[in-house]
């Protein structure tokens, strides 16, 4: 093993400690060495051993932290990562290293002229960069589109026009959560662009997994990948996904089990489980391009339908648009119906009440809107028409939902349903008084996010002591955060119900028996857009 | 001057001084010598004390307090006159004689391989050859002495 040490970044005391004992050492083998301070058998001999020494005795103790489950267990931090890496191997399980956050943006010129974004051109917005990973062109007609990388620009109704690129995060990091919308800003591009914006909300990256985590995966690593205990539920759930994922799992017994209770007695009769999942730090909007049916020509009333498929598990529908609509809002929505639809074919858990099918793949709806944009003159109902459909959820319910049903997988004497994690979705609005350099309002957007996703199940309060500690560790002594701080909080209720909360101390999860929802089975969202910092400078100000 | 002609028995250092005679003025070359030389009672004390008094203090990565200023301030040329001379040099001292008197082996020396004191004789400044000759006589415990002339590059202004 070569040290990834260098020799100037030695402990001085150790040096010290080791100098002493080569002294000890040589005296005793060679009394009649004089090996006081100063002389050249000291400085030529001892000293650079001393240093060897010491050198290979931080590369031993550092090995020895990591060469068996207990010692990394002490203090996984000091393990070295390469010889964590190999002994779990032995156990099949493999550290991830994290992946790039990825979306697309939207980029708005001022004229339909052909427009070149080169291989490498960086993108910022709260305080992260996104790169372009190769050159992409915005072309003028559909003709000139030969390639992948030839993007058609398109009119938008505010008389811009755009096309759309991918870009992917400069760093693997799951603080970089950016939502559609978000302005970016840039320097290397052609005048004609106006704006640039994230045309959806990006898909959040992972940090590489820590000592730490690896060695939470190991009390996994060494647990059977079947569905039987909650450990073995969630170790293949995780090897499912790839990577370790909050979940909680609500069976037999529980207060929020209610699909086993549909009998005339209303009791528990187990033989089924639901796990609840957090499969994304944040809630992601997706945007989809769906057909509906004029119903109401009179009334500019359409219908449309939502299949399970299109984004199994979503929370809510966030917006409809017509295609080529720049509105940051959305068009009327007259009425959203979710239902239950499960395959005719093959096994499916039982789903006896819609409320306990929302968020899992057999989750669909039927919406109708007011489209007050499109010129109905036209048209006669049964007309159909194609409409921007954004969907707010989190990713791979369908995923974990298919594996566990399958033949192979399921235990024969129960069904599992997978299902988001009930979301309250967060806002947050506080005031920062400083002094000093002004504290970077992106930074500390994103440490917030973040400290808010990574409380997950069984955590029943969003404290605003929370939202302070993250403030104060990032402003020291230069700052503080005015109390109370604005909390709010939308809870998606299984049975379609919307409930906001508000409050400066405390956002609870309170239980509900009737509709399963508890700490256990509900989770806090938030993203940085929703954290609103108010910055008050102080010079004044004594800490 | 007090000293002894018997060193049997001697902890012994490694002699770096090339050239060295018992007695007289003689250049010497630093060195480890073809075969190897050692060195005990005043000469070796004579020698670490030259090694701490020219290394500048914190140039050892893990020992930072060890050696002296001196050189430092002749690079600087925070040295103008006699008596700025003769300031740094007993400042240098000082802090040679703490270093040698903190080792906890120190006082297992014999007399005349510790240092009673240092004295700055006489100093020369050859402008035309860029030197500052510092002429200083070392006194052991035992009250044998051994003076060393230490010619240190200087650049002239």
């Amino acid at each position: 093993m070569t040290s990834s040490r260098s020799i100037s970044s030695l402990d001085s005391a150790v040096v010290a400690q080791n100098e002493e004992f080569l002294i000890q050492w040589l005296k005793d083998e060679y009394p009649s060495m004089d090996l006081t301070v100063g002389n050249v058998l000291r400085e030529i001999m001892i000293r650079p051993a001393a240093m060897q020494h010491t050198l290979d005795q931080t590369d031993l103790e550092e090995l020895r932290r990591s060469n068996s489950l207990i010692n990394i267990n002490e203090d996984p931090s000091l393990a070295n990562d390469d010889a964590v890496d190999g002994i779990l191997s032995n156990f099949n399980i493999t550290r991830d290293t994290g992946s790039l956050t990825t979306g697309n943006l939207t980029i708005i010129l001022a004229a339909n002229v052909s427009t070149l974004v080169a291989s490498g051109v960086t993108f910022t917005a709260n305080n992260n960069n996104f790169l372009t990973e190769q050159s992409y062109t915005g072309v003028t007609s559909s003709a000139l589109v030969v390639n992948d990388t030839d993007r058609l620009i398109t009119a938008r109704d505010d008389g811009t026009y755009g096309f759309t690129i991918p870009v992917v995060a400069d760093t693997n990091t799951s603080s970089n959560v950016i939502k559609k919308g978000t302005r970016f800003t840039t320097t290397t591009l052609s005048t004609n662009i106006v704006d640039i914006v994230a045309a959806n909300d990006f898909s959040t990256g992972t940090d590489r997994e820590t000592n730490e985590d690896l060695i939470n995966k190991a009390s996994q690593g060494f647990t059977a990948s079947v569905l039987s205990g909650r450990v073995h539920i969630t170790k293949l759930v995780n090897d499912v996904l790839e990577k370790v994922t909050p979940m909680s799992i609500i069976g037999f017994g529980d207060e929020e089990m209610l699909r086993d209770q549909h009998n005339i007695f209303g009791i528990s009769q187990g033989g089924k489980a639901d796990i609840l999942l957090k499969t994304s730090a944040t809630i992601e909007t997706k945007v989809f391009t769906i057909e509906a049916t004029l119903t109401s020509k009179d009334d500019k009333l359409w219908t449309m339908s939502i299949t399970r498929d299109i984004y199994p598990g979503f929370y809510y529908l966030d917006s409809i648009n017509v295609p080529s609509s720049t509105a940051t809002g959305s068009l009327e929505i007259d009425e959203t119906t979710y239902f239950i639809s499960q395959p005719t074919t093959g096994f499916a858990p039982e789903i006896a009440e819609v409320y306990e099918g929302r968020f899992t793949a057999y989750q669909a709806a039927t919406v109708t809107f007011i489209d007050t944009v499109t010129d109905h003159t036209s048209l006669s109902n049964g007309d159909t028409a194609e409409y921007t459909v954004a969907l707010a959820g989190i990713p791979n319910i369908g995923t974990v939902q298919d594996y566990v049903v399958g033949r192979g997988v399921r235990n024969p004497v129960a069904d599992y349903l997978a299902k988001a994690a009930i979301p309250y979705e967060v806002s947050v609005s506080l005031e920062i008084h400083y002094k000093g350099e002004e504290p970077s309002t992106a930074t500390l957007k994103n440490a917030i996010s973040t400290r808010i996703n990574d409380l997950a199940f069984s955590t029943d309060r969003l404290p605003a002591s929370v939202i302070v500690d993250v403030c104060h560790n990032y402003l020291g002594d230069s700052g503080y955060v005015v109390t109370p701080i604005d909390m709010r909080a939308y809870l998606y209720k299984p049975d379609g119900t919307r409930q906001y909360l508000r409050s400066g101390n405390a956002i609870l999860i309170e239980t509900d028996d009737t509709q399963g929802i508890s700490p256990r089975t509900a989770c806090f969202y938030t993203n940085p857009e929703a954290i609103e910092i108010t910055l008050v400078e102080d010079p004044e100000l004594l800490i | 001057m007090a000293g002894t002609t018997d060193y049997t028995g001697r902890s012994i250092d490694l002699l770096i001084f090339q050239g060295v005679e018992e007695s007289g003025s003689q250049q010497v070359s630093m060195a480890f010598g073809d075969t190897g030389y050692i060195c005990t009672g005043i000469q070796k004390l004579a020698q670490k004390w030259t090694i701490l008094f020219l290394a500048d203090v914190g140039s050892k990565k893990y020992w930072q307090t060890e050696g002296t200023d001196i050189l430092n301030a002749i690079r600087n040329s925070n040295i103008r006159t006699s008596q700025e001379l003769i300031g740094h040099f007993n400042d240098a001292a000082f802090s040679v004689a703490e270093t040698l008197t903190g080792d906890p082996d120190y006082t297992a020396l014999e007399d005349d391989e510790r240092l009673s004191r240092a004295d700055l004789v006489n100093y020369v400044l050859d402008r035309e050859g860029g030197y500052l000759y510092l002429k200083v006589n070392l006194v052991s415990v035992s009250g044998n002495s051994r003076e060393i002339k230490l010619p240190i590059p200087v650049v002239i202004k």
